[in-house]
């Protein structure tokens, strides 16, 4: 899975938020608020990766067991999915 | 930590770019030229006036501007005018903002977009669509518009929209020529599943030129008939009545006006709000950020009205140095017709609190 492309990310005083661009703001409108951890998930998903490569890294990154990164991806994941943000290629599953 | 709900959160960004002088909200107007004719618009200007198009920003000025203004921190953007769809380059402009990462806002009498404008409208939203209705019947539309054919240009705006998925809020501007249709305005919109909101507060042309609105907004009494018809004016004014306190100011911009917010008008000059035409900075001669500059240090020169400022109506008063500039000739001078709607207000909440 990879971030869908049509978001910008933007840092705005003490936070970051996600934008849609162009035709995004059909499929949403409004703007993601992101904490740092789900700004490192969304900068994990620039290219094709995985749920448990993202809480791998998120381990390295921050003080955090891999379960506990893991239960902050499956729930970040899902709500990006919830908002159509994400690709998957359900051919690889 | 930022807040999550949207309304929570644009006030918490809002409050802290005001803060820290970051211009997060910017309004482009892309032309002051209009195919309607209003008697109470503040800006318009006749939409064949050459000397005026000359003097407008080109696409790729307005584009440069935005790129620098999102660099400077800008996040919500209102493009408007005049009648932004009198410009034939308007999606040159449009478009590419829509690739910035803003929040944009699109205001529109909705008369010239056809079917082939709202679908490529539609392609690339707004994340706000704004769209000003004037009457519920061509007569009273037209009175306002002094534009035949003009309600029927309209309706067909409207369903344009509606047919290419959009879904505009509907809006309206209220004075003597049309009030009468209020409710059948807002009927309008409720047909269209759109919300519906009514301005009423009238001022002079912001470029002094002569106009008829005095003819045609509200005497005071009417002006807060006409408030009192919406419950949270009437809560706001009943908590007005029981504060205690005097509603004392020091600084003379009590909004957002110079803090986080600028206004940059057709021919490039960036002044501090939409009715108030200073400083006048020039951000395609001296860069963005320099003109965003001079329209701050314009917000802080400016003193408190001393004769506002300590006046037992200002709880109950809109005035601002924008109404002083424009109605009085002078950014610290009082309102007459702002101090009269005032006195209507304080009478009305005192009576309805038995004070």
């Amino acid at each position: 899975m990879k971030a869908r492309s049509g978001y910008v990310m933007r840092v705005v005083g003490e936070g970051s938020v996600l934008i849609p661009t162009g035709e995004r703001v059909v499929d949403m409108n409004g703007l993601v608020v992101l904490n740092d951890t789900g700004k490192f998930i969304w900068q994990c998903l620039a290219s094709e990766t995985t749920p448990e490569q993202i809480a791998q890294a998120m381990v390295e990154a921050f003080d955090v067991s891999l379960e506990q990164a893991r239960t902050d991806v499956e729930s970040f994941v899902a709500e990006l999915d919830r908002l159509g943000m994400l690709e998957r290629h359900h051919a690889s599953h | 930590m930022l807040p999550t709900e949207y309304k929570e959160l644009t006030r918490k960004l809002l409050a802290d770019a005001a803060e820290q002088g970051i211009p997060m909200s910017g309004t482009f107007e892309l032309t002051s030229r209009c195919n309607l004719g209003c008697a109470m618009c503040y800006i318009r200007t006749r939409a064949a006036d050459r000397a005026m198009k000359a003097s407008e920003l080109s696409a790729e000025q307005w584009r440069d501007l935005a790129r620098q203004a999102v660099d400077a921190g800008m996040l919500f953007l209102l493009l408007t005018g005049g009648e932004v769809f009198l410009r034939p380059d308007f999606f040159d402009i449009y478009e590419p903002l829509t690739d910035m990462g803003l929040i944009l806002t699109l205001f529109t009498n909705a008369t010239l977009i056809t079917k082939p404008v709202a679908e490529r409208l539609a392609r690339r939203p707004s994340n706000r669509l704004e769209v000003t209705i004037y009457g519920a019947t061509e007569a009273t539309y037209e009175a306002v518009t002094r534009q035949p054919g003009s309600f029927r240009r309209f309706l067909r705006g409207v369903d344009a929209l509606l047919e290419a998925g959009l879904q505009p809020k509907i809006k309206t501007t209220l004075s003597r020529l049309n009030v009468h249709e209020f409710d059948e305005m807002r009927a309008m919109a409720e047909q269209w599943g759109s919300s519906f909101s009514a301005a009423w507060l009238l001022t002079k042309r912001r470029d002094f030129c002569s106009s008829s609105v005095e003819e045609i907004r509200f005497s005071p009494g009417e002006a807060v008939d006409l408030e009192l018809r919406d419950e949270a004016a009437v809560e706001n004014l009943r908590r007005l009545a029981e504060k205690e306190e005097d509603h004392t100011y020091d600084e003379a911009f009590y909004c957002h006006a110079g803090k986080n917010s600028f206004v940059i008008g057709p021919s490039g000059d960036m002044n501090i709000c939409i009715d108030l035409c200073l400083p006048r900075a020039r951000p395609t001669e001296i860069g963005f950020l320099a003109a965003w500059e001079q329209v701050k240090q314009f917000m802080g020169s400016v003193p408190a009205s001393p004769t506002c400022s300590s006046c037992d109506l200002s709880k109950y008063c809109s005035r601002c140095p924008a109404w002083g500039y424009i109605e009085s000739g002078s950014l610290t001078s009082s309102v007459v017709y702002l101090c009269e709607i005032a006195k209507e207000r304080k009478e009305r909440s005192l009576a309805m609190v038995g004070k």
